[in-house]
Parts: C-alpha cells; sequence; structure tokens
C-alpha cells in the first residue's frame, strides 16, 4: 500500500477542498448555507452521492469505453441522488421540504463528476471510496462552517447575509482565511523539512 | 525510392474493412455497456421506488393547512387530535370510489393524481371535503389541498409541498389561492394566470393540474359525501315528539334519507330513535319514530308530519292513538311483527292497508337500526 498516495487522499479534502480550494458545487453551497441544519443535510447528502457513485465508478472503470464514459458517470450518478432523494421524502420529509430542490442538483455538482472524472476512473475502489469519504466530509464542512457564519451575522442583524450576494461575500472572507492557514501550514511544513534537511 | 517507401508502410496501414469493423465493435461495445448501466440503474430505482413510496398520511402539518381552508373552529392540535380533521378509507365508507390507484390509473397521468381524502368537521358538524392532489409543475410536483362546499365547488386552496424553482415570484400567494375558489370542473392555467397575473406558468400549470383532477375526483366520488352532518335537535316540538320515545334530554339528528327511513336520532342517554316509513296504499305513507334496542321496538310515537289521511275515520282510530300503537308494536322483533295478521292488526277491521303501512314502517326501522353507523357521517368512532 503507498503510505503517501493514502495520506494525500485522506487529506485531500482538507487541502484541496472543493468549496474553499477547489471552487467547485457554488449552486448549492450558496443556496443552502443560510443554516446549518440544510447546509448538513446537503452536504451529507452530497458526501453518500460520492462516495457510492466514487465506489461504482472506479468498479466499472475497466469496463466503460472512454467515449461514453461521462454519460455512464452521470446514470450513476443521477441513479444516486434519486435514491437519496426518495429515502428523504421518506424517512425526512421536513428536511425533504427545506432542501428537496437542491437534491436533484446534485447529479450535476462539479464535485461528484469532477471526482469521478479525475479520481474514481483512474484509481481502484478502495481509494476511490476514501476519497469520496474525504471530499464529502470536506465538502459538509465547508458547507456548515459557513451556514454556521452566515446565520450568526443574520441573527446579529445583518438581513444582507441571506441573499446569495451576502453569502458569496461571506464566502470570500472564508476562502481567504482558509488559503492564508493553508499557506501559513504549507510554509512551516516546509520550513521544518528544510531545517531536516540542514541537520543532515 | 518511392516504390520502396510504399512497400514499408503497407503494413502500418489499417486494412479499410478492419477499421470498420473495430469502429462498429467500439460503437456497439459502447452501447452495451450503456444499455447494461441504464437497465441496471432504471431496475435499481423501480425497487426502490416500490419500498420508498411516500403513502399520504395526515400530519401535524398536513391537518395546520386543511384547518386554514376548511376551518373546524379550533386549534390545529386540537383538530387533528380531536379526530374534526382525519383521513377518509375510501375502502371502508360508503363512496362511488374505493380505490384511489385505480381512480388515478382510470382518471390520472403520469403527472396528475390524487393522493389522498380527508373531512374536516367544525363545531356545528359541518363536514368540508378536502382533497389532496398532486399536479407537475416546472420542476417537480405541486401538491395542493382543495377544499369543496356542498356544490363540489372549490372553497379553499393551500399548496402543502413543491420544489418549483421560481417560487418566489408568486407574489401574492393568498390572491392566487383566491382564484380558485367557486371554480369546478377543468381549471386551465390561463384562466388563473388571466386573473391572478401570475407568469410562472409551469408551476401555475402544476397548481390547475392538481385541482382539476381534485374537482373530477370530487365529481366522481359519489356515495354518502353530501349526507348533511349531524345536528342537534333544536325544534321544540320535535323535541316533545321525541320525548314520547326516550328519556333523553339532547337529542343529535342524522339525515339518512333511504327510501324507507328518513332519519336517525341519537340521545343523550344513548337511546337510538329511527323515523321510518311505511306505505299506506291509498292513504299515503306512515311516518313513525321507533326507539330500537337489541332488535326489539321499544317505544313508539307518530312522527311529525304523517300523512295518512287525517278524516278517515278509520285511520284517525288507529293513528291517532298513540297508546293503541305501543301496545301493538311494542317490544316486538321483526319476526313477531311478520307473524302478526297481514290484512289488519288485532281490534281493527278495515284499516288493512294502512295496517300495513304502520307494520312495514316499524319492521323498516328494525331493520335499519343495526346498519347505522355514525361514522358515515362524519363522527368519530367512539
Amino acid at each position: 500500500m503507498d503510505v503517501k498516495k493514502l495520506k494525500e487522499t485522506a487529506l485531500g479534502g482538507i487541502l484541496n477542498n472543493p468549496v474553499f480550494v477547489l471552487v467547485l458545487g457554488m449552486c448549492p453551497t450558496i443556496g443552502m448555507s443560510t443554516s446549518v441544519t440544510n447546509a448538513l443535510g446537503l452536504g451529507l447528502a452530497t458526501a453518500f452521492v460520492l462516495i457510492v457513485s466514487n465506489v461504482f465508478v472506479s468498479l466499472l472503470r475497466k469496463i466503460i469505453p472512454d467515449k461514453v464514459r461521462l454519460p455512464s458517470y452521470i446514470i450513476i450518478i443521477a441513479t444516486f441522488v434519486t435514491l437519496v432523494q426518495l429515502f428523504l421524502a421518506k424517512f425526512l420529509p421536513a428536511l425533504n421540504a427545506s432542501i428537496g430542490r437542491f437534491i436533484p442538483l446534485i447529479v450535476v455538482n462539479c464535485i461528484i463528476l469532477g471526482r469521478a472524472e479525475a479520481f474514481a476512473g483512474k484509481n481502484s475502489v478502495g481509494y476511490a471510496a476514501l476519497d469520496g469519504v474525504s471530499m464529502g466530509l470536506g465538502f459538509t464542512c465547508s458547507l456548515v462552517i459557513l451556514g454556521g457564519v452566515r446565520m450568526l451575522l443574520i441573527a446579529a442583524g445583518m438581513r444582507i447575509f441571506e441573499t446569495a450576494a451576502g453569502g458569496f461575500i461571506v464566502l470570500g472572507l472564508l476562502m481567504a482565511l482558509f488559503n492564508y492557514l493553508m499557506r501559513l501550514y504549507r510554509n512551516s511544513h516546509k520550513r521544518k523539512l528544510l531545517q531536516g534537511g540542514a541537520a543532515l | 525510392m518511392t516504390n520502396t517507401m510504399n512497400t514499408e508502410m503497407q503494413p502500418a496501414q489499417t486494412h479499410p474493412a478492419r477499421k470498420k469493423n473495430n469502429t462498429v465493435k467500439n460503437t456497439l461495445r459502447c452501447v452495451i455497456v450503456l444499455s447494461v448501466i441504464a437497465i441496471v440503474c432504471v431496475s435499481l430505482l423501480a425497487v426502490a421506488n416500490r419500498f420508498l413510496r411516500v403513502e399520504a398520511t395526515l400530519d401535524g402539518a398536513t391537518a395546520a393547512l386543511i384547518n386554514r381552508i376548511a376551518p373546524t373552529g379550533m386549534d390545529d392540535g386540537t383538530a387533528l387530535s380531536g379526530g374534526y380533521i382525519k383521513m377518509v378509507n375510501l375502502r371502508a365508507e360508503n363512496y362511488a370510489i374505493k380505490d384511489l390507484d385505480a381512480y388515478n390509473k382510470q382518471h390520472g397521468t403520469a403527472n396528475q393524481k390524487v393522493r389522498a381524502l380527508y373531512t374536516s368537521k367544525n363545531a356545528e358538524g359541518k363536514i368540508t371535503y378536502v382533497v389532496e392532489a398532486e399536479g407537475k409543475g416546472y420542476v417537480d410536483a405541486v401538491v395542493m389541498l382543495v377544499a369543496y362546499d356542498a356544490e363540489n365547488k372549490v372553497s379553499g386552496v393551500i399548496t402543502k409541498s413543491q420544489n418549483e424553482s421560481y417560487w418566489n415570484h408568486i407574489k401574492n400567494e393568498e390572491k392566487l389561492y383566491a382564484a380558485f375558489v367557486g371554480l369546478s370542473g377543468r381549471i386551465e392555467s390561463s384562466q388563473i394566470a388571466a386573473s391572478t397575473g401570475v407568469t410562472v406558468m409551469g408551476t401555475l400549470g402544476g397548481m390547475t393540474s392538481a385541482v382539476s383532477i381534485a374537482n373530477d375526483f370530487v365529481s366522481r366520488l359519489g356515495g354518502d359525501p353530501q349526507k348533511p352532518a349531524p345536528l342537534v335537535v333544536t325544534d321544540a316540538d320535535l323535541v316533545q315528539k321525541l320525548k314520547k320515545v326516550s328519556d333523553a334530554t339532547v337529542y343529535t339528528c342524522y339525515t339518512v334519507q333511504t327510501a324507507t327511513v328518513d332519519y336517525v336520532f341519537t340521545g343523550n342517554n344513548g337511546d337510538l330513535i329511527v323515523q321510518s316509513r311505511g306505505d299506506g296504499g291509498t292513504y299515503g305513507q306512515v311516518a313513525l319514530l321507533v326507539r330500537v334496542a337489541d332488535g326489539k321496538a321499544v317505544k313508539l310515537a307518530y312522527a311529525a308530519n304523517p300523512s295518512f289521511d287525517p278524516t278517515d275515520e278509520h285511520d284517525s282510530t288507529l293513528l291517532k292513538n298513540e297508546e293503541k300503537l305501543n301496545e301493538l308494536f311494542g317490544g316486538k322483533t321483526i319476526a313477531e311483527i311478520n307473524a302478526m295478521a297481514g290484512d289488519s292488526l288485532p281490534g281493527f277491521t278495515g284499516v288493512t292497508q294502512s295496517s300495513d303501512g304502520l307494520k312495514m314502517a316499524v319492521k323498516n326501522a328494525l331493520e335499519y337500526a343495526p346498519t347505522f353507523d355514525r361514522t358515515q357521517f362524519g363522527e368519530v368512532a367512539q
């Protein structure tokens, strides 16, 4: 087992965070981050679809001809999205009423198709599943953080943050903060490596 | 040189026939793989749809919406827990439509169907029917609740659920709902758009489809839905007559209107009184109040408007003597009444037709009493 690849895949959700780094899936990110509950619901639904579709895309990667890989991925993703919607409608009707209109949009969420194309279609099932978990949780956490900040601002009386414009402002600020922190982390990591090299 | 090059290049070129073969093979492979994936996915969804199918249920949120368009006069919680708002089990009740699935198969479409029927009863006992129906909107199904008046015209409309992208383009929902009131039959979205100015036609189409099929459903429902709700008897004359057969202090009247029974009265002490009719031949119909218990006519009285000829001496003898009436029929079962003389009643002569009418009225009351079910009148089973 390639430990380096495993580590990179597991940390993909942070290092290549779909929202703050890759800037994917903006429509549901802005639309459903007005409350933590909605953000968590949509994040988990997306994570589930991401994990399962990654697994199936990886399993079928040697069977699906290159020319029809995108339609095949879309069919697989759409199937699991529909399953999620049926499940929500049956068992969580209140959540479905709240986020239901964004569930079908998961099919065309760039994160899912992007990971299927860039990762799951080229790697084994284990790595694909791990990538799904990592990216899914990364997306969910980003949505929850964004939802939490917006909720606090809305509760403080700043109604502009209920709107898409307010959502983009918060997203931009959080993105800047996240990337600043990531740069600090990378720099300290580099410094450690250099210090280690000098010691040698 | 050129010839040598040509000779050397030959093996590198793919033979046109083989190239064509490969193209066909690859295309066929693509088609087969895509088809297999599609078939597996569709099968999976079909199975999931069967097990995850959402059945309409009467939850608190639905009851609250019904209470808005068909007010019970009490708060939402009491209306639901007290059984004032309830879901109708079509199979168990006397409606022309017994099976919603069969109805939807015959009259609905993939984009338009009825999901449930509810009743809402107010404090005066007035029952309003509310149909839950869905129509395909711009994005997905728009589920509507539609209330009806006694003439099967829409008396209230509200949206139960929708996933429309442009729902917020409807600026005044109340005005939109009001545009449906008083309508019946098929409703076109352009009709509503013209009166409300709503421009989201896909969404409006879903709403009008839902209300249209609800209208159709109600018009075909038939059976007992038009039975008036039970009422407390306040007419002093009628109360006086009822007191002749029962010791109750308050009576509730259920309008039955079958061929042989007009009304059923229940007393607050549990008494059951049937107002039944019998054919008195040329003297018309006789109407009696019969208190029934344990399959026996316990006590009898003449009903409010007996139509026997009051000038007829023979009839008057019998029909104005309630004591004699109780003496003849009191405590008797159907079998015992059948055993009585066919052409007349003991002690009376020349009143054959009247006698038959009386016997028939008592028998009708005894036959109907065991079948009386107050839940058919919108009351909650005790």
